[in-house]
């Protein structure tokens, strides 16, 4: 198994903002990747982003930058 | 000039019998042999003996008769015994003369799709997973794909929010999203003879299961409308105007504009059929307060077909159409209530997305207004010819040419599928006859029953492959 790491979680309402944040990050170098949404966060299937730890301010700054709600953000181990 | 060979095989029940003809005529080679049990084998036989007497890179064109000739299955065209007698044996070895085909029938599908386009398709068949389903690289191209398609196709449709470019199957299916989704028990509808069947048959459908009521603005017999018919017409429980951009059988266009404005003064939805005009004529959502514009991706926009789409602008709500998986929310048992999610029960077709992807940056590279000129030019050049030619009526108002390049006529009083089928078998012209599934216009212009000969003009047209075109319909006239 691979070793469990502490990682911010953004759960996004639709797969269309989830690709646009992911655009959004592209674009500009910002680190993070599209992962299947944890099932902490939510029982059902789709994409998170999975950003670094440490700065939800900053991420949630970022989102709104992109023009993309969250639904839900969590920091987890995963 | 390429060498051309026409092959003529008839596969009989005991023998099959060849002949290969160069373009003059001549009898080059021929052969005879048993049929015996399997006609596709002997096909096949006969194919790979044909190398001897057919030099390689030449053209072409088979014409497969007998009770075997479905077992032919490289024949460009089987005919019957009785249609080879009733035309004569000169009238399908003149099927080689027109190799390759005149395709004006673009109005229906265009056939040749930039080579972008090609690749695009190519390329997806072997890199695309499906979208929402997974976060794997495979699936993520596929969301890549569809987001990157949808902020494309809102910018080219002046469509406010990408996540309401919703990907349909064709037009039809936009339409019928867009009308069942929107028009509810007890409501009112203006539309025009202009329309298509699949804006009436929706209509007729929610008038029969829904007691919606309809009106229909009448079209004279030019095929022109008169605009303050859709402000006579409203009710006070009219919910819409619908209608299409332009007839897909005489070419004319509508003014979205003005219908907008009308749409927007009453607090109407305004729903848009642009089948015939988007790709080649500019559409803008916001601009003419377009509520729901429904477009087919494998016409004017030169994408495959299976390819198409709903834009819906600002807050219209519209009920899903079909329900199902979405990848997305999978223990809620009612659709999701997001756009694009909530109309897009079930796997995209994400190849026919890349390609229609790849179809929009070629009208962009190219220039819409290139485009349309060129088309128009063509069509332009076709009707200034026909129209003079004795016996031909073309229908329609050409006294502009802000319209579709699309030119329909007949010949005198011959049934316009006689007509067609001529210009295919004699001339390798492709065209469509009869009734375009737009049976009010029909019957506004008077062609119920003749039907009408509709040639339709493409980008990848040439002015050459139009003046084929003229002296084939000045033959037939000349005929008949």
């Amino acid at each position: 198994m691979r070793i469990r790491e502490r990682r911010l979680i953004v759960a996004f309402y639709t797969t269309h903002d989830a690709m646009a944040f992911e655009d959004f990050c592209l674009d500009r170098g910002i680190g993070g990747r599209l992962i299947p949404l944890p099932r902490e966060i939510s029982a059902g299937c789709g994409l998170a982003w999975s950003a670094p730890p440490g700065d939800p301010a900053g991420l949630r700054a970022l989102l709104a930058e992109a023009g993309v709600a969250p639904q839900h953000m969590k920091e987890m181990d995963i | 000039m390429d060498e051309r060979y026409g092959v003529g095989i008839d596969i009989g029940s005991t023998c099959a019998k060849t002949v290969v003809v160069d373009g003059d005529g001549r009898i080059l080679w021929r052969d005879l042999r048993p049929t015996g049990w399997s006609s596709v084998d002997t096909a096949g036989a006969i194919r790979r003996d044909l190398t001897e007497a057919v030099k390689d890179g030449a053209l072409v064109r088979f014409v497969a008769t007998g009770y075997g000739r479905v077992s032919v299955p490289f024949a460009h065209r089987c005919v019957t015994e009785i249609s080879c007698h009733a035309r004569g044996a000169a009238g399908q070895i003149l099927l080689m003369k027109e190799y390759p085909m005149i395709y004006l029938d673009n109005a229906a599908t265009t056939m040749t799709k930039p080579a972008c386009v090609v690749r695009a398709v190519t390329e997806a068949l072997t890199s695309l997973g499906n979208t929402s389903r997974g976060a794997h690289e495979g699936a993520l191209n596929t969301n890549r794909l569809l987001y990157r398609t949808r902020k494309k196709l809102a910018d080219f449709f002046g469509c406010p929010r990408s996540e309401q470019v919703v990907f349909t199957n064709n037009s039809t299916e936009a339409l019928n999203i867009a009308i069942c989704g929107t028009i509810h028990r007890g409501d009112h509808v203006i539309t025009t003879v202009l329309e298509h069947n699949s804006v009436l048959r929706p209509l007729y459908r929610l008038e029969k299961e829904r007691g919606v009521q309809l009106s229909f603005v009448q079209a004279d017999r030019l095929g022109r409308i008169n605009y303050s018919d859709f402000e006579r017409l409203i009710q006070p429980n009219t919910r819409a105007i619908v209608c299409t951009h332009a007839s897909n059988l005489t070419g004319n266009m509508l003014d979205i504009d003005r219908i907008g404005k009308i749409a927007a003064a009453h607090g109407l939805l305004f729903i848009l059929d642009a089948s015939q005009t988007a790709g080649a004529t500019p559409v803008h959502m916001a601009k003419s307060g377009i509520s729901l514009l429904c477009f087919t991706g494998h016409k004017s926009m030169m994408g495959p077909q299976g390819t198409g789409g709903l834009c819906i602008n600002g807050d219209v709500e519209v009920d899903p159409f079909k329900v199902g998986g979405t990848g997305v929310q999978s223990y809620l048992t009612e659709q999701p209530r997001e756009y694009p999610t909530r109309l897009e029960a079930g796997t995209l077709n994400g190849h026919g997305i890349a390609g229609l992807s790849a179809a929009v940056d070629f009208i962009a590279a190219t220039g819409m207004d290139a485009i349309h000129a060129h088309e128009i030019a063509l069509c332009r050049r076709f009707y200034e010819a026909v129209v003079s030619i004795p016996k031909v009526r073309v229908y329609g108002d050409f006294s502009s040419w802000n319209r579709c390049p699309v030119v329909a006529l007949n010949i005198g009083e011959t049934d316009s599928a006689v007509v067609c089928d001529a210009l295919a078998c004699d001339y390798g012209i492709a065209t469509r006859a009869g009734a375009h599934c737009a049976p009010l216009m029909h019957r506004a212009l008077g062609t119920e029953a003749q039907g009408a000969v509709r040639f339709s003009f493409g980008y990848f047209n040439t002015a050459e492959e139009v003046d084929a075109a003229i002296e084939a319909v000045r033959d037939i006239a000349g005929r008949n």
